[in-house]
């Protein structure tokens, strides 16, 4: 690892003396193991994949044998589906950092890196990428893809469920962290406190490894989409459950046989800002993935209502264009599916 | 990134005769493709409510190859199209930034793709249109007929069938190999015929074809085109990546090519009759054109292995597109 990525205890926080593979707190006397230049800050094994264990691991295999993309189209493409496989492989899915502010130089925290499709485009571009997750199994991956990529400037961690807000680096280091398709999860792993506690907690975590304006990117569901009103239930796949006041969808999901209850909070657009708020985020900035934030299309700024109504006119052709007066711009930003959400961090 | 890209902008406001303390705006357009592709921008000025300018990055900034050959194919066609329409229709190209931040600028289009609405209702007369605009582009570009038979013209048919079956995996060697020979067979009984050789656009499909009121207004997407190539790919691409890109969209590729193009009546009188008033306009013999819809798929698949696209999934349904054709129509086509 080289010297300008600094961890801390995530307990304590104090800073890690690094010893031959492993890191140690001199306060907590814990030590955190390095395997193969990945260091893990795991207190439970935690195993999340598209895949299983034992295939993922044969897929690793292959990877290292063949190349990552053979891996993929040997293992991944038969047991799941095309959208899964594109999910893994497209790098077009990082393609919001060009609408982003960061510069050439920035130091950025991919937070749930998973098969590195954010994290590879985000190296190509920027000075250094640190690739965080909960699986040590997607973490190799991303090791041998970026190897063979001949990409060096990518960093990865192992780390625990951001429910318990405890990351391993230091303070203000990252001028942009991303979570994409991060944010609603948190919450799910973590049953003694609420959903929205635990979000609050990660996210001012993540503020304090920021560096001053440093920047978050969110990429998430809209809570109030059109869909959830037909009632598709984003991530607790229990319809309406999304809209519903929270107590209302706890119930709701439990009656359906949830056992853990409605633990995926998604927001709408004015909530998301308030949560930013509230754990000490400002300039608040909203855009409109199409189709979706996980692999986006087209991307459109909010701030400009102009460009909402020229989108509207150009892909929705049977709306008379005389008619398309403030609702149908205002409309398409509050029940858009989904939303990029960037803030900078105040201090 | 977008600070850069507006920067370059204001840099260049004189060329772009735009005002100094001009308000940018951008949005990202543009499909979900591959690394080597570039990522595209409208963007829009001051409180304007339609683009001014269309903005291309690479996604990767080592691979400006193909954004290197979009701006000079665009300024070659400027440049030398004489027929005024036409010369409309291709984007206006701007500037090219240079290798540290590669962008180009071309001017902003009018018009919607017609991906967006490729349904059977609409698309005969959208392909009328499409194939009018192609027609007035091949015969304005043609530069001369080759001649089946001739050496040079038949060498240039095998360079690409030879190396197709180079990158093709053991398993389907025998199979292509074999149906190439016959093709050829196939071919060489029409010689004497003539054919006409001049520019492709190289990727004439329903995503880069603006349509406004159902007229076709813009092509674009220029970095394939070729000076000198067989113009008839243009059609074939037409007809093949609309019998996937219709919509609904479902399932793979191959299956949507194989249910459509392969299968759809609608699909196949409206291929047919595409193609015969193709010929019929550009002179050329139906059976023969018909006969070099396999090598255009091998052209295809061997463009998805030309360095920095390197992608081998592709070139794997560009083929699995070909074994199907070759199954279930080379048959009657090849009688």
């Amino acid at each position: 690892m080289t010297s300008n990525l600094h961890f801390c205890c995530p307990k304590c926080k104090t800073p890690l003396l690094e010893e031959e593979n492993c890191f140690k707190c001199r306060v907590c006397q814990v030590e955190w193991s390095i395997d193969s230049d990945i260091p893990s800050f795991i207190t439970n094994e935690f195993y999340w994949n598209q895949i299983s264990k034992e295939n993922m691991n044969r897929l690793l295999q292959i990877a290292r044998d063949e190349g990552w993309r053979v891996a993929l189209e040997k293992i991944l493409l038969p047991l799941t589906n095309r959208y899964t496989f594109n999910y893994a492989v497209n790098e077009s899915r990082a393609d919001w950092h060009f609408m982003l502010p960061a510069k050439t130089d920035a130091e950025i925290l991919d937070l749930g890196c998973g098969w590195g499709p954010v994290t590879i485009p985000l190296a190509r571009h920027y000075r250094t990428v640190v690739g965080a997750d909960t699986t040590a199994e997607t973490l190799k991956f991303l090791q041998i893809r970026a190897k063979q990529e001949k990409i060096e400037n990518i960093k990865l961690a192992h780390v625990d469920p951001l429910d318990y807000g405890n990351l391993p680096f230091s303070d203000s280091q990252f001028d942009l962290v991303v979570m994409n398709g991060m944010l609603e999860w948190i919450g799910a792993a973590r049953l003694d406190m609420p959903p929205q506690a635990c979000q609050q907690l990660a996210l001012t975590e993540i503020r304090r490894i920021l560096k001053p304006n440093g920047i978050i990117y969110i990429g998430i569901e809209n809570r109030f989409s059109l869909d959830n009103f037909l009632g598709s239930g984003s991530h607790s796949k229990v319809p309406f459950a999304d809209i519903l006041p929270r107590p209302l969808a706890n119930l709701w999901c439990k009656m359906v046989g949830k056992k853990d209850g409605y633990r995926t909070y998604i927001y709408s657009s004015f909530e998301y800002k308030k949560l930013l708020f509230q754990c000490g985020y400002n300039d608040f900035s909203l855009f409109l993935p199409i189709p979706s934030y996980r692999d986006p299309c087209l991307i459109i700024p909010t701030d400009n209502e102009k460009i909402i109504k020229y989108y509207v006119e150009h892909s929705i052709n049977s709306i008379p264009k005389k008619q398309l007066g403030r609702f149908v711009p205002l409309s398409v930003k509050l029940f858009a599916t989904d939303y990029s959400i960037t803030a900078s961090a105040a201090k | 990134m977008i600070e850069k890209l507006k920067e370059l902008i204001l840099q260049n406001s004189e060329l772009l005769r735009i005002e100094k303390t001009a308000k940018i705006s951008f949005m990202k357009v543009g499909e979900r493709t591959s690394t080597y592709a570039s990522v595209s921008f409208l963007v829009f000025l001051n409180d304007d409510t339609s683009p001014s300018f269309f903005a291309r990055i690479p996604r990767v900034f080592s691979y400006t190859e193909k954004l290197t050959s979009e701006f000079e194919n665009l300024t070659y066609f400027h440049k030398n199209i004489k027929n005024p329409v036409l010369r409309r229709s291709i984007p206006t190209p701007l500037f090219f930034s240079g290798k540290d931040f590669p962008v180009i600028v071309e001017q902003a289009l009018a018009g919607t793709s017609m991906a967006l609405e490729l349904q059977e209702k609409k698309m005969t007369s959208y392909f009328r249109r499409a194939i009018n605009w192609l027609m007035s582009f091949h015969k304005e570009t043609e530069s001369q007929k080759a001649t089946i038979g001739d050496a040079s013209f038949m060498k240039y048919l095998e360079s690409i069938t030879g190396l197709f079956l180079s990158k093709c995996d053991s398993k389907s060697l025998p199979f292509f190999t074999n149906f190439f020979r016959g093709l050829f067979i196939e071919i060489d009984g029409f010689k004497g015929e003539k054919i006409p050789l001049g520019s492709i656009h190289g990727d004439f499909n329903p995503f880069n074809i603006l349509m406004l009121d159902g007229n076709t207004t813009n092509i674009i997407d220029w970095e394939d085109s070729l000076e000198e190539s067989l113009p008839l790919f243009d059609l074939f691409q037409l007809l093949v990546v609309s019998s996937f890109s219709m919509l609904p969209e479902y399932g793979s590729k191959e299956e949507r090519f194989n249910d459509r193009f392969l299968k759809s009546v609608f699909f196949k009188n409206l291929a047919y009759k595409s193609i015969t008033d193709y010929c019929d306009n550009m002179k050329i013999n139906i059976d023969l054109a018909r006969l070099l819809i396999p090598i255009y798929f091998a052209f295809m698949a061997n463009r998805e292995l030309e360095q920095q696209r390197n992608n081998r999934e592709l070139f794997r349904t560009w083929a699995a597109m070909l074994k199907l054709y070759a199954w279930q129509e080379a048959s009657r086509f090849c009688k």
